[in-house]
């Protein structure tokens, strides 16, 4: 189910999981993400909440560390594994393009 | 000048475009959300502010968890680092504020908001309202079916008559407020899928929602107001909604201490709703003993005494026709009732005496409807003279002389082909249905003309 779920990942997923590498707690996620990508995409923190609790329940990210009401969290093999996949989705894509428009013969 | 005030909430709980404008528009007024309650919102007053109110959904939230759930507490740990202050929840909604200019949307995927709204949909809004609408349906149907098959029961009485299109009225603001979700659904999951936004919510079911909250509040007054002319509804209406009103109170205040006493949410769901069928329960029981006990409807004299096994009335009522003016003579022990019902079409007088003559109990019972629609005229008239055909016996009516009784028509009743003294009497707008139990049960010409008199009138 999880693993259909992520057939294919947004752009929020991606980064989130892409920072997911280390260690980070929540509220850092969103920031991290907005400089990752100087400030092209944004995750809303009800959108984080959401991410993060759908992440959790498919094994994708592990909690790591409890304080208060502070979460941190730690990408798993599986999230690796989906960020992966998506990666080589990505690159799929761009050669075709390149395929197409001619760009690889541009010198 | 107060600083607090209710409102009630005519948004729906998907309708959170809806909702986000209105907290906003409120706050620009100078009032400032502090707790939404089921239906009544609480506002306090504040310095007017251009601030955003953001909405967003927790699908296990409920108003039976004991505390802020861990899924509550990450959220607004989130929230507060991008900016939001949580100033409450509304079932599964969770609502947020903020003063900045331009702050961080608290959503920012919409096909997860719609996922996570159907989601939170599913647990309170759809099986609540989808209830509802059986129960109001069912109602309704019943109700259909009664005035098709015995109009009179409805016509008797105001309330019988008025919760019919109560039940219609409720039915179709269920079906709008379904409908309307699974179409804002069904277009908001086409706009995504196209990478566009969630749809405008709920505009139909807000309108709807107000058109009916007027049309229920207009209704229920009308009743009210004509309801209010009968004295005798008066002590059952107001005690019935005193217990209505202290019945959602205690459920409220159930809750709310278990949620204090932090119970879990499975436990509180489920002692809030054992006591709901209880005290639903004692709120009927009490009803009708109150009504018996206290004489509510009117039915008896007031102060009886005992005599000879049997009780009677200390100072009899007032009722048209007594038994002493058929026979001539007058009675000691005298017991009397009045029962009425009334509506706005037809009203129905019955009235029964008893009395003590040497060790023979004689008795008369009559009623009297006036019907000013000729449509119910003749179905009062139906529904007397019925025959039944039964195992045990056949009742029949038959055409008799009306002269006697100065009646247009009149009918006696037959029992296995015998006479009976019961008669149907019929006047202009009005229906006498007259039974007479004592001595050879038979009526004199001169009694007759005596039941014409005061009851024909």
């Amino acid at each position: 189910m999880a693993r259909e779920k992520f057939q294919t990942l947004t752009e929020q997923m991606f980064y989130i999981l892409l920072c997911l590498r280390q260690e980070l707690c929540g509220a850092d996620i969103a920031a991290q993400v907005a400089a990752l990508t100087g400030g092209r995409v944004a995750v809303g923190p009800g959108t984080l909440y959401n991410l993060l609790d759908s992440f959790l329940q498919a094994g994708m990210i592990r909690e790591t560390k409890v304080e208060g009401r502070k979460r941190s969290y730690l990408i798993t093999n599986a999230g690796q594994k989906a960020l992966e996949e998506e990666y080589r989705r990505l690159l799929t894509l761009a050669a075709d393009y390149r395929t197409c428009t001619g760009e690889e013969k541009t010198p | 000048m107060r600083n607090r005030k209710r409102c009630w909430n005519h948004l729906n709980l998907y309708d959170y475009q809806g909702i986000e404008r209105h907290l906003s528009a409120m706050a620009a007024k100078g009032w400032r959300l502090e707790k939404a309650g089921p239906q009544l919102w609480t506002y306090r007053r504040a310095e007017p502010a251009s601030v955003h109110y953001a909405v967003t959904y927790i699908p296990d939230s409920s108003q039976f968890n004991p505390g802020p759930t861990e899924s509550q507490q990450t959220l607004e740990e989130l929230c507060t680092a991008a900016g939001w202050e949580k100033v409450c929840d509304w079932y599964q909604m969770q609502i947020y504020v903020s003063e900045a200019a331009k702050p961080v949307p608290l959503e920012t995927d919409e096909a997860l908001r719609l996922e996570v709204i159907h989601r939170s949909m599913r647990k309170n809004f759809l099986p609540g309202n989808a209830v509802l609408l059986l129960f109001s349906l069912l109602m309704a149907v019943l109700w259909g079916k009664t005035m098709v098959t015995d109009p009179l029961r409805l016509f008797r009485s105001n309330a019988h008559l008025f919760t019919g299109p109560l039940w219609i009225l409720a039915s179709a603001l269920e079906i709008v407020n379904l409908g309307s979700y699974w179409l804002w659904r069904r277009r908001s999951a086409a706009s995504v899928a196209e990478g566009g936004r969630c749809a405008v919510t709920g505009r139909v079911s807000r309108w709807a929602n107000r058109i009916a909250m007027t049309c229920i509040v207009l209704y229920v007054a009308a009743y009210l107001a004509v309801e209010l002319t009968n004295p005798h509804i008066l002590p059952f209406l107001a005690t019935y909604s005193a217990a209505l009103f202290l019945l959602g109170f205690l459920m409220r205040q159930t809750t709310a201490f278990l949620r204090r006493r932090g119970t879990s949410r499975k436990k509180n769901m489920a002692v809030t709703f054992t006591m709901d069928v209880i005290l639903s329960f004692a709120l009927v029981g009490g009803m009708i003993f109150c009504a018996i006990h206290f004489d509510w409807f009117g039915t008896r004299s007031g102060e009886t005494y005992r005599f000879d096994h049997f009780d009677w009335d200390v100072s009899p009522i007032e009722i048209p026709l007594e038994i002493s003016e058929l026979t001539g003579q007058t009675y000691q022990h005298i017991s009397r009732t009045h029962f009425e019902e009334r509506s706005l079409f037809l009203t129905r007088h019955s009235y029964r005496e008893r009395v003590l003559e040497g060790e023979d109990h004689l008795s008369v019972s009559y009623e009297i409807t006036e019907a000013g629609n000729e449509w119910l005229y003749g179905k009062a008239v139906a529904e007397y003279t019925k025959e039944e055909i039964a195992t045990s016996w056949d009742i029949t009516w038959r055409a008799v002389d009306p002269a006697p009784w100065g009646a247009e028509t009149a009918y006696q009743r037959y029992m296995d082909g015998n006479a009976k003294a019961h008669y149907v009497l019929c006047y202009a707008g009005r229906i006498v249905e007259f039974s007479l139990f004592f001595r050879d049960e038979a009526f004199t010409e001169t009694q007759m003309r005596v039941v014409g008199k005061e009851l024909g009138r």
